[in-house]
């Protein structure tokens, strides 16, 4: 008789524990092949015997004596089959995962789909079947490959970022973030893939301005679209890079840091006269204390109003912006750096003060406006500083620290499989309303999904805080290098962000990366 | 990255079933055109990719695994190069052969006697066995570089299989290191350690020499992972601004028991550590023990370049594994 003939008839004797000595005896006997040279064949007729015997373990939350350990990897797209980049990761965050649980730690080791985006749409419009069909037909083949494998994933917290019980938390944690005045929608000039048809973010595209998807030239076009303020926990999400928590992070560290940049400056949101529209122009200034004593605002060529009002270098635009704090109207102008050596790179509007900063006394001399050579520059004054950038965020109009390169998160996309933007438009209140077609960025559905595997079949909340924090941080969170910028820095703006709100304890999700 | 062949002057790619070598050049069979190897992004349109599918049925899950990580580190690069298989395919033969010995020399174990090198022979297993676990152990638990965690139980299976037929048969410091390999094993490929781990176990003899380390009821996987015995001497390391001046051999327990004040007065009693401080104030202590494996004292002063510090941690890591 063979043993999983055996364990199925034991099954019914449960409570029989001396049937599952037994079997147990019984079941790790080995093939007794010992005289035989090791070959393919043998190693196959190995895996074959002992494929269903390896104990199936996984996380007990009931467990309190034993130190928990969460082992994340970074989840697949649902491509169709698994390339051996797959098989390397999950080999490793497996074997990580099996050398714990023999130390002795109560294992979390989930898995499951990264499910939304373009591929299924192509793959739709080719081929006629829906995207949904096409995915989950993917994900069905792949989780075999995976069994294969013998990685052993807790399968019982899969999930899927296209299922409805998972995207409609994806559109609550984006609506407390609406709540908590983070989201936004603003005419921009953004970066268009015209064979994809979509938006791209900063990052996702490479050096040579062609999109890394589709190859297509990225073109720029003024839309409208949704923000999120990620910004505005630039300073927060830089801190936190030097936390205790986090266990030999080297490059990572580095390449982080580099994203977000030094936060030496402040963003105001300026009003627009003149344009005919409502936008608010974000400028940026290291210098806010001195924000009444500002004469100017600078574009850098190629920004969206640049592009709206085209001319030439060094030119005054027809429209103004008004001084939030003295209702003062500035002129605006284009100008490109004044030292062409100069690597650093440009802010896309920043404020001019003549009278605080020497690179902007040489501005407004190009400019042509008048300047009090005589008079020393002013001197900073960090007191006054904190108190313009508090009263710009109670006032609601930015305020916060941050570098004068990193850009909020751009999260519309026009496509249709991706997590629907859950607002609807309407004039006023009975009037005829639309619902918001734009769907959102992946990497606001891949942002959180370590969170929802602790808890994912709940329909009421995203998670149970307390089975969250039980888990998280992530012990050790094992992937690809080209993910340690983007989707890192998304991961941990959104669990800055929940620990804002009190959902986390910890603000780092990883301790220990490894790419 | 994928092995990539390319014809030279057009670039056209070429699979790797059509090159051939010709003297000491690659060339496209049929054609004879020169072909130049490179190491590129792995597609479909280079014919470099490796699929897993094919793997898994060419070498099974667990030789998949192994190859999978040997060889290189998880945060390099990978080239996929079959050259380096057969190291890897040779060393579970080689795990395969010792428990067919371990088995034959136990049925003989009644006709044997002691050997005069038994002794000898048992001190070298047991040193191996701690040598190589807490190597192991510190690539598993901390450095994650499990490419250099596999050459350390390569290692222990060239010490386990110098051993004479006596000691294999006779020694007990045998028996506990042959079972640390096979535990070792378990998490990269545990459908063969498994198997090795029922041959372990079913072979007659058993000497149990310390009772408790190895549970005879329960299957390879539900073991508990080893630990280096009490006795056995770790590296106590002493550092300056991060830089290795000298280290001492403590026996495990003792390493366990220290305070980190024990440890810093260990350490300035140490001249290459006090010479090396030059007497600069010191403004910080970084005590670090990697339980059963290793500890670090290192011992920041002022004037140091503290730019450079915080990597450098990171590089003695690296270096260690």
């Amino acid at each position: 008789m063979s043993c999983c003939i055996l364990s199925r008839k034991l099954h019914v004797f449960k409570q029989s524990t001396f049937s599952f000595s037994i079997l147990r005896t019984y079941c790790s006997k080995s093939l007794g092949l010992w005289n035989n040279d090791l070959d393919e064949s043998i190693k196959k007729k190995i895996e074959e015997h002992w494929k269903h015997k390896l104990k199936r373990f996984r996380y007990d939350p009931e467990d309190n004596k034993r130190e928990k350990f969460y082992v994340l990897s970074m989840f697949p797209y649902p491509s169709g089959k698994l390339h051996i980049g797959h098989v390397r990761v999950y080999t490793i965050s497996d074997s990580i995962a099996r050398f714990h649980r023999m130390q002795g730690k109560n294992v979390f080791q989930p898995m499951g789909w990264d499910a939304f985006g373009l591929p299924a749409e192509n793959a739709a419009i080719e081929r006629g079947v829906s995207a949904e069909s096409w995915t989950s037909d993917n994900i069905k083949t792949m989780k075999d490959q995976l069994m294969d494998l013998e990685c052993s994933f807790d399968w019982d917290s899969e999930l899927a970022t296209c299922h409805p019980g998972y995207y409609k938390f994806t559109q609550d944690i984006f609506l407390r973030m609406y709540h908590a005045g983070l989201v936004y929608q603003k005419e921009t000039l953004e970066n268009w893939d015209p064979v994809d048809k979509t938006v791209l973010a900063d990052g996702q595209f490479c050096e040579n301005g062609r999109s890394w998807r589709s190859g297509a030239k990225v073109q720029k076009k003024p839309l409208r679209q949704w923000f999120i303020r990620s910004t505005k926990f630039a300073k927060s999400l830089y801190e936190g890079l030097d936390s205790p928590i986090l266990e030999n992070w080297r490059d990572i560290t580095k390449v982080q840091k580099h994203w977000i940049g030094e936060c030496n400056g402040t963003v105001i949101e300026f009003p627009i006269s003149g344009s005919g529209d409502d936008n608010t122009l974000s400028v940026w200034t290291d210098k806010a204390e001195h924000i009444a004593r500002s004469k100017f605002i600078l574009l850098a060529p190629g920004s969206l109003l640049d592009r709206m009002y085209p001319g030439e270098m060094n030119r005054k635009l027809n429209i103004e912006a008004t001084n939030p704090i003295t209702g003062e109207k500035l002129p605006i102008y284009v100008a490109g750096k004044l030292d062409e050596e100069d690597t650093s790179a440009q802010p896309d509007c920043k404020l001019g003060i003549p009278d605080a900063s020497v690179s902007d006394r040489e501005y407004a001399r190009l400019f042509g406006l008048t300047v009090d050579e005589s008079s020393p520059l002013l001197a900073d004054d960090l007191e006054e500083r904190d108190r313009i950038c508090a009263r710009a965020a109670s006032e609601g109009i930015g305020g916060h620290q941050v570098s004068s390169t990193l850009r909020d998160w751009l999260i519309s996309r026009q496509r249709h499989w991706g997590t629907p933007i859950p607002i609807i438009h309407c004039q006023q209140c009975g009037s005829d309303s639309s619902r918001e077609t734009d769907t959102m960025d992946t990497f606001v559905d891949s942002s959180w999904y370590y969170l929802r595997y602790t808890d994912p079949r709940n329909q009421e909340m995203a998670f149970n805080k307390e089975s969250a924090n039980k888990l998280v941080p992530v012990d050790i969170y094992v992937g690809g290098k080209e993910h340690a910028v983007l989707h890192l820095y998304y991961a941990r703006f959104v669990s800055h962000f929940l620990h804002s709100i009190g959902w986390l304890k910890e603000k780092e999700p990883f301790k220990r990366m490894l790419v | 990255m994928g092995k990539t062949f390319r014809v030279k002057g057009t670039g056209r790619y070429v699979k790797e079933h059509e090159v051939e070598k010709v003297g000491k050049k690659l060339v496209e069979k049929g054609t004879g055109a020169a072909i130049v190897q490179t190491w590129e992004k792995m597609s479909k349109s280079k014919h470099n990719g490796v699929d897993p599918k094919q793997m898994l049925n060419d070498y099974g899950v667990d030789s998949t695994r192994l190859l999978t990580l040997a060889d290189v580190s998880p945060t390099s690069s990978r080239n996929w190069n079959e050259q380096t298989f057969p190291g890897v395919l040779k060393w579970q033969h080689r795990l395969w052969l010792t428990i067919r010995n371990f088995q034959a020399a136990r049925n003989e174990r009644d006709n044997l006697q002691r050997s005069n090198t038994f002794d000898e022979q048992e001190a070298f297993v047991w040193d191996s066995r701690n040598f190589y676990l807490k190597g192991a152990t510190y690539c598993y638990s901390f450095t994650h570089q499990l490419s250099v965690a596999i050459s350390k139980m390569q290692g222990l299976t060239g010490s386990l299989r110098k051993s004479s037929k006596d000691v294999i048969a006779l020694s007990g410091e045998f028996e506990r290191a042959l079972a640390v390999q096979i535990v070792m094993l378990a998490p990269i490929a545990p459908h063969f350690a498994s198997e090795l781990w029922s041959g372990f176990k079913e072979t007659p003899g058993r000497i149990d020499k310390n009772p408790g380390e190895i549970k005879w009821d329960c299957p390879l996987v539900e073991q508990a992972w080893p630990e280096t015995d009490d006795l056995y001497k770790l590296d106590l390391n002493f550092m300056v601004n991060n830089h290795l001046k000298s280290s001492l051999k403590v026996a495990r327990c003792e390493l366990h028991s220290l305070s980190k004040s024990n440890v810093e007065s260990m350490a300035l009693n140490d001249p290459a550590v006090t010479s090396s401080i030059h007497n600069r104030p010191i403004i910080d202590v970084k005590y670090k023990l990697f339980p059963g494996c290793e500890a670090t004292i290192n011992f920041i002063t002022l004037k140091s370049d503290k730019k450079s510090d915080d990597c450098k941690d990171d590089e003695y890591l690296a270096q260690k594994a």
